[in-house]
């Protein structure tokens, strides 16, 4: 990854559609790197796999969820939830944009950025002469 | 006239509320202005669904094992905790995520029946489902001439 600040840049006041959508909310996020991936870590409570849109434009990668409210009755109570969830990254263009995978447990997005094969790190043996 | 929902956690409770707000307020930028941000913002939200009360927590990354729920006829605690572990093999860029125990009584509108709760976790969401006691149970009342 490039640096920290371009990683973690934030769109939530700047989306185009903020009139028709509810106000945008940035989950909180890790981001790991392993020899061969990189692993972005989102807490996106209330969504479900459904409603996630995962979008990746050369460089640019915009994760959207929308909350899926299944619940009836009346409200009696309630804190401010987020409805949406809208977060980008810049990631290393040499991430593999076809083996991208996600997955969702427990209200966590776990997003699998594959290196393709010029970034991954090689160990070359040294031999003796 | 309906208690307050959401009961006091500790004395601080008020002032991390209004630092909360103020958060919202500054969300925008990537670091909460006020706080130390080491307190789980775990929204929840009490429907009244007729017959039962349901009450809605987000617990994101928590799983069933660790959460314990204690109910009365008046209110309900939820304690739990959320461990984050980084995955083997993986080194960390950027962490905003934290690990958070946390202890939460909520005062119910009305008396339910301790034996007749039940809790799921589904999308990172902690749903209470309690039954209201019968005499607590909205009524049909049939208009005679």
């Amino acid at each position: 990854m490039n640096n920290d600040e371009s990683l973690t840049r934030r769109d939530d006041a700047r989306s185009p559609n903020r009139q028709q959508h509810p106000r945008p909310v940035a989950p909180p996020c890790d981001v790991y790197e392993s020899a061969e991936e990189y692993l972005i870590v989102a807490d996106v409570p209330g969504v479900d796999e459904r409603t996630i849109d995962i979008k990746l434009d050369r460089a640019k990668l915009t994760i959207e969820a929308q909350r899926t409210n299944g619940a009836s009755g009346q409200v009696l109570d309630s804190e401010p939830q987020p409805k949406l969830y809208l977060r980008t990254f810049q990631v290393p263009e040499t991430v593999d944009g076809g083996q991208i995978k996600a997955e969702l447990r427990h209200g966590v997005l776990h997003l699998h950025l594959p290196k393709g094969p010029s970034a991954r790190v090689r160990r070359i043996a040294v031999t003796a002469g | 006239m309906f208690t307050p929902f959401l009961t006091t956690r500790d004395s601080m409770s008020e002032l991390r509320g209004l630092l909360r707000q103020m958060d919202e307020v500054f969300r925008g930028f990537d670091r909460p202005l006020l706080g130390n941000g080491n307190d789980p913002w775990m929204p929840a939200e009490l429907r009244d669904e007729g017959e039962t009360l349901a009450l809605r927590v987000d617990m994101p990354g928590v799983a069933e094992k660790d959460v314990g729920i204690e109910v009365t006829q008046h209110g309900a605690t939820i304690k739990g905790e959320r461990k984050i572990e980084p995955p083997a093999g993986f080194e960390a860029h950027w962490r905003e995520r934290r690990p958070y125990a946390f202890t939460r009584t909520f005062a119910l509108p009305c008396r339910i029946d301790v034996e007749a709760v039940s809790a799921t976790i589904k999308n990172g969401v902690l749903c209470l489902r309690m039954a209201k006691l019968p005499e607590e149970r909205p009524k049909q009342v049939a208009v005679t001439t």
